[in-house]
């Protein structure tokens, strides 16, 4: 029986999302906080992103989509992208709810985890080399040079 | 997660350090924050094929 891989930057889908962490810290240092319980993504819990999109603020993991996503060769492109190109930016790995299912995790195994932290799923003024990263060759024809 | 009334209801997170728990405004103030941040929007996550 084949075990449901989850991608750990989702957007909220009420039937088969789990929100995992929250976005803590200031904006030039913001960072994933691990929730001690992954928690259902109701609208009550939504909705404490006012304004800004549920997946600027929230980390949220759902069925990875294999390849119904662009991301997906065979492989996923965005976290080979987020291990080659983004530092790690802690020592251990964070205590991460999802972890046992975690594409990126199953994939490139604590490189990832080390890094996870300072990716938004949704992110409003991300530099060029964070736009690189989250679309690749895809990356909006404004980006390319 | 515990709630007890809208104020207190708390998240707790986990970090390598130790936990801590943000409430409900503190959530509200970090959303506040992105909101009113200007760009491009980008999107660092499961992206469906479009055909």
């Amino acid at each position: 029986m084949n075990k449901t891989i989850d991608c750990p930057s989702a957007q909220a889908d009420a039937k088969t999302s789990r929100i995992y962490g929250v976005m803590t810290g200031p904006e030039e240092n913001r960072r994933v906080g691990y929730l001690t319980e992954a928690l259902k993504p109701t609208e009550a819990l939504l909705a404490l992103s006012g304004e800004a999109k549920p997946t600027q603020l929230f980390r949220i993991a759902a069925p990875c989509s294999k390849s119904g996503c662009q991301h997906f060769n065979g492989a996923c492109t965005l976290a080979q992208r987020i291990v080659a190109s983004l530092p790690e930016v802690v020592d251990a790995l964070p205590e991460c709810q999802i972890r046992e299912t975690c594409r990126w995790f199953y994939q490139e195994g604590a490189d990832a985890c080390l890094r996870c932290p300072q990716v938004a799923t949704d992110k409003v003024g991300a530099s060029e080399e964070e736009i690189r990263i989250a679309y690749g060759d895809k990356a909006p024809a404004v980006m390319q040079v | 997660m515990k709630t007890s009334s809208k104020t207190n209801t708390a998240i707790k997170t986990a970090s390598v350090e130790a936990p801590i728990v943000l409430t409900v405004d503190q959530i509200a103030q970090i959303a506040a924050g992105m909101a009113a941040s200007g760009g491009s929007h980008t999107t660092m996550g499961r992206t469906p094929v479009v055909k």
